[in-house]
């Protein structure tokens, strides 16, 4: 029988600092076989370790159409994220995964999409937005709305630069009130209120957001004001998780575990679940 | 046929299972306190009549408080991880209640479900499970409410039980159970049913009356932001003890321990209610006073397992009723949810 708990051994092949506080790893598995084999759907997360201090739980932030690697991004807030920060290339990182639901992808096929994303929750999102650029001609408009508290604090920078030049989707950044710097390009305000601004139509669309829950609450409040159903809009939760299998019992909101049942879930799914986040 | 007689006493019985070669776990006292340990003589063992439950349950011997997942060892930037098989070796479990027995089958959805958890599983299937049943009970216990009997035969392999005459027989329940019988010294089969004595049948009436957990469930359907739950919870101290000693209780947490350069990764029993069990790195702590987390721990016992798994998370053992170090009890906080 397979030991659940078992990791692969993955390591280390390019580092980026994305913010002060910010990392992102692309770590390729050691065993050539599995870099090969190993699939995973926008969405889905994983237990990343070092050996020694403990687990952590992220989502795989790199798209599952560019194969061969892996992509995390963190922020170095405890044991382990300390640990991971002091990693350089050709470190080793235990990984188990890919856990949980993922994206409905194929329910975006031919709809306008809208990616609301605050701080190091665009993660997540970065994921599904390369995949759906990957795949472009099955998708109608892509915006994307990014804001972080300030201009320091945004994450994937690079690739922001990237989605800005591109004539066939639209960006839209922003920093919270007092992040701007004064080269600062974007709009200067926070992320529901930006949102509201751009007042996206709800017709034929379908918004997706990932960021602080706070932000969650108000971008979730303005989509339905835009008109947009609650089956129509996607948010993916995070919780304290240890096994990511459904046995440790701490991530569940009500009876609905966040790691076998979620991470992905509709608005109004979100409806359905006692407020207990 | 299902029933066997036991040609001398209860002792006898734990000897001859000593002599199958297999390890054999039953109550003792360690350190005054009662639970489960392996044996290796017959004087060890607590005789059935000197408990009426285990402080501690039986759940320890396939979920450890504390067991290495992985092992490890860093050499350079060279990391090899090794896996780890748990003990193969071929088990019985003597002297158990029928709740704890009914346990089992409990904590078998939770770790089969998915994700296969081998190390609680191949313990699980090389044990073998004897029960006794109960011929006493006190006022924490309260497993009728789920449907458990003081001779209920869910979960065990083999139950002892006294017949009229005063003695101990063994009624086989599953094939591994009538396998065990059939090779054991001092028992023989006999032809016919042996009746037990009706003291079953009394302890039942003296046992609290079933909670009407259908009404407990549909009540808790409706009053998750329900005012009860800081009322209810109050006193509690968030010890602990209630999910530590529980038979059905599972959460663990994962953690590394490392010396010099090697190291295991282990699996270590949690508990919904300690603060930190779900306290995000950010700070932000989904259930952040206890008044929360004692309110999972109802739900979870009588709601949000039942939902998944049509069980609940509890067979009325007791244990958490006589360890409360404030008289929490988790019974009396059920039946009233339903009156508030």
């Amino acid at each position: 029988m397979e030991n659940i708990y078992k990791p692969f051994i993955t390591h280390v092949e390019e580092v980026r600092w994305e913010t002060a506080d910010t990392k992102t790893f692309k770590l390729v598995f050691d065993d050539p076989r599995l870099a090969d084999e190993f699939t995973f759907k926008a969405g889905q997360f994983a237990e990343y370790s070092v050996f020694g201090e403990g687990e952590s739980t992220f989502c795989i932030a790199s798209s599952p159409t560019r194969k061969g690697y892996i992509e995390c991004s963190f922020k170095v807030v405890g044991k382990v994220t300390n640990a991971l920060k002091k990693l350089d290339k050709g470190d080793k990182v235990g990984f188990r995964g890919p856990y949980g639901n993922s994206f409905p992808i194929e329910e975006m096929v031919g709809k306008n999409l809208i990616f609301v994303g605050g701080g190091i929750g665009l993660a997540p999102l970065r994921s599904l937005i390369w995949n759906c650029l990957d795949l472009r001609d099955q998708f109608k408009d892509i915006t994307v709305l990014a804001g972080a508290r300030s201009v320091g604090d945004l994450v994937y920078k690079n690739e922001l630069a990237l989605w800005a030049e591109r004539s066939d989707m639209k960006l839209v950044q922003t920093v919270d009130p007092g992040g701007e710097t004064a080269d600062w390009k974007g709009e200067v305000g926070f992320v529901p209120t930006i949102l509201d601004k751009m007042n996206p139509s709800s017709e034929n669309a379908i918004a997706i957001t990932c960021g602080p829950p706070i932000m969650i609450k108000f971008v979730l409040q303005n989509l339905q004001k835009a008109g947009f159903a609650p089956e129509q809009i996607i948010t993916t939760l995070e919780n304290r998780m240890k096994c990511g299998l459904g046995k440790c019992g701490r991530c569940n909101i009500g009876g609905t575990y966040v790691c076998i049942d979620g991470p992905v879930f509709s608005a109004a799914q979100l409806n359905e679940l006692p407020n207990d986040f | 046929m299902n029933y066997y007689r036991i040609s001398a006493g209860y002792k006898e019985l734990i000897e001859a299972l000593l002599k199958t070669g297999a390890s054999i776990i039953a109550p003792v006292l360690y350190n005054k306190v009662s639970m489960f340990r392996k044996i290796s003589s017959a004087d060890e063992v607590l005789m059935p009549e000197e408990y009426i439950n285990t402080v501690r349950s039986a759940k320890e011997k396939f979920f450890p408080v504390t067991e290495p997942l992985v092992k490890f060892k860093i050499e350079g930037k060279d990391i090899q991880v090794r896996d780890i098989e748990p003990d193969e070796a071929q088990t019985i479990i003597v002297g158990l209640r029928p709740c704890d027995a009914a346990a089992f089958n409990t904590l078998d959805l939770l770790f089969s479900y998915e994700y296969k958890d081998k190390f609680y599983i191949k313990r699980r299937e090389n044990t073998t499970i004897i029960s006794v049943a109960c011929s006493k009970c006190d006022e924490a216990c309260f497993c009728t409410s789920f449907g458990i009997m003081p001779d209920s035969l869910e979960g065990s392999d083999i139950q002892l039980k006294t017949d009229q005459d005063g003695k101990y027989y063994a009624e086989t329940v599953t094939e591994k159970g009538k396998e065990l019988a059939s090779k054991l010294e001092g028992l023989k089969a006999s032809e016919t049913e042996i009746k037990s004595a009706s003291i079953y049948s009394e302890v039942k009436k003296k046992i609290r009356q079933p909670l009407e957990t259908d009404k407990i469930k549909s009540w808790l359907d409706n009053n998750f932001d329900s005012n009860f739950w800081d009322e209810y919870s109050a006193r509690c101290l968030g010890c602990a003890s209630c999910a530590f000693l529980c038979p059905t209780c599972h959460c663990f947490d994962i953690v590394d321990e490392m010396h010099y350069n090697k190291g295991f990764r282990r699996k270590n029993w949690d508990a919904c209610q300690f603060p930190v069990f779900t306290k995000h790195s950010s700070g932000h702590n989904p259930r952040d006073i206890q008044s929360k987390r004692y309110r999972q721990r109802v739900m979870h016992k009588f709601k949000y397992f039942s939902e998944r798994f049509n069980k609940p998370l509890c067979t009325g053992c007791g244990r958490c009723v006589r360890a409360c170090p404030v008289n929490l009890d988790i019974y009396e906080v059920a039946s009233a949810t339903v009156k508030y």
